[in-house]
């Protein structure tokens, strides 16, 4: 296996692995609570290819018990069922160990003991094997989910990335051309979803517990604001709004079911209003048409619909990744690794993981 | 079950790794001490397979420093060693890290390995010649101090004032301690049990579990 180093001015090391046309990628996603394994197998000429097998062992059981993610408790959950899930997907594709030509892995951003473990893991299979080990940014994974199994917007387009960890817009000029033109200053919008959901005595992870209350909630009955709206950039923030849940409900006389229902109703409609208003403000200034989600909250069937409805009026076409590709996977990151070996990009040479990988410093 | 055995332990601030072929000849590598990353430890583990002219796929078995001790390097050792036994499928025999650090003494005494746990808490395990007389356990600094006095050995400095104690030196690498303890307890173990990835020993729960237990 030969590989070529380039180290460029700003000391990122980039290399390019050498491998064949027709490639076998093993990906590995370990970045916070779900622990994944993933195969996609794809002809880096044409760029066609499919995933051939996944898996995914989600930790929101064990983590429910602490109202949050512990990261630990994460790391040990990962360590624990990695090495079966690893091998379950190579069984499922039928796949023997020298038929897969690199491993690809999360290595950032996110939870440092929890990426520590699948880069350990990936960098031991690929020392075993003498194949090379592709560092994939969990956030590129997340931009380019859409893809799978579908199409991705043609380049540029901006694409609203919105989790538990993470709120921002980007504008994509291409594979390995990211560039943030807003974020969240404080809270990420899945934060002030887990955060309102405890107000309300709703377990962890809140958003799906929001999302299932509000469908029969009145969405106009508490006034909340509408955080960032008015200033003149793409920011966002969040923590204002789980404030004014806390107070709202303070103010209760009784927290019934009914109010619960009209505060995650009130809830949902606010974060919507805010991320859908700010996307459409970014494709606007950017003079973009092309518009896509993902992240967790991109499977909040209320954003969905909001964001269809709002960008069909200006004329901005949406790409919505599958609901099960919105949350964290391996398969995004197999197809990340599997477009940059399309386009020729380089790889980060990352010493072992980075915790704050920024987007914006990705090369193509 | 047969050498050549590699293993790998990441229990301490060391890194280290140690091959045994099948006429018996101990090959090791030792990282400078610091940070525990992958990147340290891969080539510690290319390097013991170099000097034993081997291949992966020439081993017969992998052994790991299963703990306790620091909880970030176990599990970059557990996982490392899961990751390269994907394809291998070799029986992977679970270490003592505390039998390796008594190992390490050289000494025919009955000895405690005590290493700070942080929080008032100490791992401790007491050994005589590889044999396990008492076995590994996360104890409190305070149950140290009411026990009799004896022999200890220790990577770090222990928490409490153990002047009354004999501090053993460690002797020997801990590299060849490993290789030493997988000799004398290789006839007395039974390798049939050995499964393809184990889990490092803890002993300890996370904060937060701990948290939970006083609520």
């Amino acid at each position: 296996m030969f590989f070529m180093i380039r180290v460029y001015s700003r000391c990122y090391a980039l290399w390019k692995p050498s491998l064949g046309v027709f490639v076998n990628i093993l990906a590995i996603e370990s970045s916070c609570d779900e622990t994944a394994v993933a195969i996609y197998q794809g002809d880096v000429h044409t760029g066609q290819g499919s995933l051939i097998a996944e898996s995914i062992a989600s930790q929101i059981d064990t983590h429910a018990r602490f109202g949050g993610v512990v990261p630990e408790v994460a790391s040990r959950e990962h360590l624990r069922v990695l090495p079966m899930l690893a091998d379950d997907v190579m069984a499922d594709a039928s796949l023997a160990w020298n038929d897969i030509d690199a491993v690809a892995v999360t290595s950032g951003p996110g939870l440092m003991g929890a990426l520590l473990v699948g880069s350990s893991y990936a960098r031991g299979l690929a020392l075993a094997n003498n194949i090379p080990v592709l560092p994939i940014h969990h956030m590129e994974g997340h931009l380019l989910a859409p893809g799978i199994g579908g199409e991705l917007p043609a380049f540029p387009f901006i694409a609203l990335l919105v989790s538990g960890g993470h709120t921002m817009l980007i504008r994509v000029n291409g594979i390995g051309g990211y560039k943030v033109i807003g974020q969240t200053l404080d809270d990420a919008a899945g934060e002030c979803f887990d955060k309102s959901a405890r107000v309300l005595g709703l377990p962890y992870p809140g958003g799906p517990e929001i999302a299932k209350l509000a469908v029969h909630g009145d969405c106009k009955r508490f006034k909340l604001p509408r955080p960032m709206l008015q200033k003149d950039n793409l920011n966002f923030s969040f923590s204002g709004l789980k404030t004014a849940v806390m107070y709202a409900v303070r103010d209760l006389d009784v927290l019934d079911d009914v109010s619960r229902q009209d505060m995650a109703a009130s809830v949902e409609a606010a974060v919507g209003e805010v991320l859908v208003k700010k996307s459409l403000k970014a494709c606007e200034q950017e003079d973009i048409s092309r518009l896509l989600i993902a992240g967790g909250v991109a499977a909040n069937k209320y954003l969905r619909d909001l964001l269809n409805v709002e960008a069909g009026k200006k004329g901005i076409s949406v790409s919505l990744p599958s609901p099960s590709y919105c949350t964290d996977n391996a398969a995004m990151i197999a197809y990340a690794a599997f477009q940059r070996l399309c386009v020729k990009a380089c790889f980060e040479h990352v010493k072992d993981v980075n915790p704050r990988w920024s987007l914006s410093g990705l090369r193509l | 079950m047969s050498y050549p055995i590699l293993s790998l332990d990441v229990a301490t601030n060391a890194a280290c790794v140690c091959l045994v072929n099948a006429e018996g000849q101990v090959f090791t590598a030792t990282a400078a001490s610091g940070k525990q990353h992958s990147d340290t430890v891969l080539p510690l583990l290319q390097d013991v397979l170099k000097q034993a002219d081997l291949t992966w796929t020439d081993l017969k078995m992998l052994a790991l420093g299963q703990g306790p001790g620091s909880f970030t390097g176990l599990r970059i050792a557990a996982a490392m060693l899961a990751g390269i036994n994907a394809s291998l499928h070799l029986p992977i025999w679970g270490l003592s890290s505390l039998a390796i650090t008594a190992m390490q003494t050289q000494s025919d005494k009955p000895v405690w390995v005590l290493e700070d746990a942080r929080a008032g808490e100490v791992f401790a395990g007491y050994y005589q010649q590889g044999e396990c007389l008492q076995g590994d356990a996360c104890k409190c600094w305070s149950e140290i101090q009411e026990m009799p006095v004896g022999n200890f050995a220790a990577q770090q400095e222990p928490a409490i004032n153990m002047e009354d104690w004999q501090r053993l030196p460690l002797q020997i690498e801990r590299a060849n301690a490993m290789s030493l303890l997988i000799q004398t307890l290789w006839d007395k173990t039974d390798h049939t049990a050995h499964t393809p990835w184990i889990q490092p020993v803890y002993l300890q729960l996370s904060q937060a579990e701990k948290n939970l237990q006083y609520v």
